[in-house]
């Protein structure tokens, strides 16, 4: 080892015990470095896709403040991984950038989407095709990945797909969801597979720079409240619906409170209803849309197809929702309470 | 005019009201039949569409398409993943294997579903109408 690199970390792909994460990730565990792996990592000895081994050069050792960082955004990793099954981590792990860049975009993203967004995402997947078909057609008819026309033909597919991701908004999308920033250096320090993928160790989520560990996190956060957090915006929602009520019927208008509680109320269940069915139906919608587009429901851009639609169709099915229940709330005063 | 047009409303408000309370209903009652089925579909490593494997995890709130999703693979309905590619057989063998038990609650649940949708695009038209 010439040349003194940084430590860096993986993301698990595969599950399994540490010793096969060694043998992927160093073609055999004979070596130095695959050894110090093992010991860097001795306390995970079962992996779930999604989280994160450390990986350093066995001839430069980690400062304590370098490891102490890494260890702790490990164990950020661990927590959010650990509740799940071995094939939602591997959803997780599949999806946490999508789903981390859509939720902080948030309504941004409509309007860009919408225009740019189906062409766009095509053309990013005929390049990731290329670049797969490339790293394929040179193994199978040299059966090594070193040849200059190959660097050649990859240096020039990624310059068109960084062109295609240099782009406001979307840019943060698809940049965290392709995971480009690999740590080539380290790879080659350490005579890395081909196929195995490093990044540098500030890009794990250490301290207060923000990175994989803080991005999963995240999405993970986002998952959970699509479950428990739906039920909590609409206890909210109702008890804003209470207060308004509570309102008419304290400050003197008490001759009005019924009413006002009939219409708040129904404006209240409306939206919440027309969210939810919005949302629902946004989802196929959007979705069914990028399947005639030419996207695979099964990847990453459908995957932001129906998030996109989920969260425009609950926008405007709450909204709409909100204005029949008013418009309800208004007829059974009229026609009950008149 | 106007005061029938109203009573229409709120009879369709009503109706609205009814329909999505028992798709509550029906759902919470057969909750552990959908779990079952989803946990079971996906262990068995078929296709699900991404985002829809998301909102399978996301209880009542993401019930609807996953639920008309499946609706579509026990009517053995071709379903497109991709450019000229379907949904692989292995689905449609899984759900002629399931218990009926678990899926037949199915049907009513994603008729009333379509219901309400055009209950829902009925009302917010005579919403802006009347």
């Amino acid at each position: 080892m010439t040349k003194s690199i940084t430590p860096g970390y993986c993301i698990v792909e595969q599950p399994g015990p540490l010793a096969f994460q060694a043998q992927t990730l160093f073609n055999g565990r004979s070596n130095n470095a695959s050894r110090y792996f093992m010991t860097l990592n001795a306390d995970s000895a079962w992996l779930k896709p999604g989280q994160i081994l450390l990986v350093a050069d066995p001839e430069n050792a980690l400062t304590p403040n370098t490891l102490r960082l890494l260890r702790l955004a490990k164990q950020n990793v661990n927590r959010t991984i650990a509740p799940m099954s071995t094939d939602d981590a591997g959803f997780m792990q599949k999806n946490y950038g999508a789903i981390a860049a859509l939720t902080s975009v948030g309504d941004k993203l409509f309007g860009t989407a919408s225009d740019v967004g189906e062409k766009y995402f095509r053309q990013i997947e005929s390049t990731l095709q290329k670049i797969e078909k490339s790293y394929q057609s040179q193994y199978r008819s040299q059966g090594s990945l070193i040849s200059q026309q190959f660097y050649a033909e990859r240096a020039a597919l990624f310059t068109e797909l960084r062109g295609m991701v240099n782009k406001p908004i979307l840019a943060r999308l698809t940049q965290k969801t392709l995971k480009l920033k690999y740590y080539e250096d380290m790879r080659h320090a350490l005579n890395l597979s081909s196929k195995s993928i490093v990044h540098e160790w500030s890009t794990a989520g250490v301290g207060a720079i923000k990175g994989y560990s803080t991005y999963l996190d995240g999405a993970s956060r986002a998952a959970t409240f699509m479950k428990s957090g739906g039920y909590i915006a609409i206890a909210f929602s109702g008890l804003n619906a209470t207060n308004e009520v509570m309102n008419a019927c304290t400050t003197g208008r008490e001759m009005d409170c019924p009413k006002v509680a009939v219409k708040e109320y129904s404006k209240f269940g409306f939206s919440t209803g027309g969210a939810i069915l919005g949302g629902s139906g946004g989802a196929m919608l959007v979705g069914g849309i990028c399947v005639v587009a030419g996207i695979a429901t099964g990847g990453a851009a459908a995957f932001a197809c129906g998030l996109v639609g989920s969260l425009g169709g609950g926008l405007l099915g709450g909204a709409a929702g909100e204005q029949v229940g008013a418009k309800f709330g208004d007829g059974v005063n009229t026609l009950f309470l008149n | 005019m106007d005061l029938f047009l109203m009573r229409i409303f709120v009879a369709l408000g009503a109706v609205f009201i009814l329909l999505f309370l028992t798709c509550v209903v029906i759902f919470f009652r057969h909750k552990n039949h959908y779990n079952y089925i989803v946990s079971s579909y996906l262990e068995a490593k078929l296709f699900m569409p991404s985002y829809y494997k998301f909102l399978s995890q996301a209880g009542f709130f993401g019930s609807f398409p996953v639920v008309l999703f499946f609706r579509k693979v026990i009517k053995k309905k071709k379903v497109k993943i991709s450019h000229g590619e379907y949904l692989p057989e292995d689905a449609y063998v899984f759900f002629s294997g399931q218990s009926l038990v678990n899926i037949k609650w199915m049907k009513g649940y994603s008729f009333l579903y379509l219901s309400l949708m055009v209950v829902f695009f009925l009302l917010i038209i005579l919403t802006f109408w009347i």
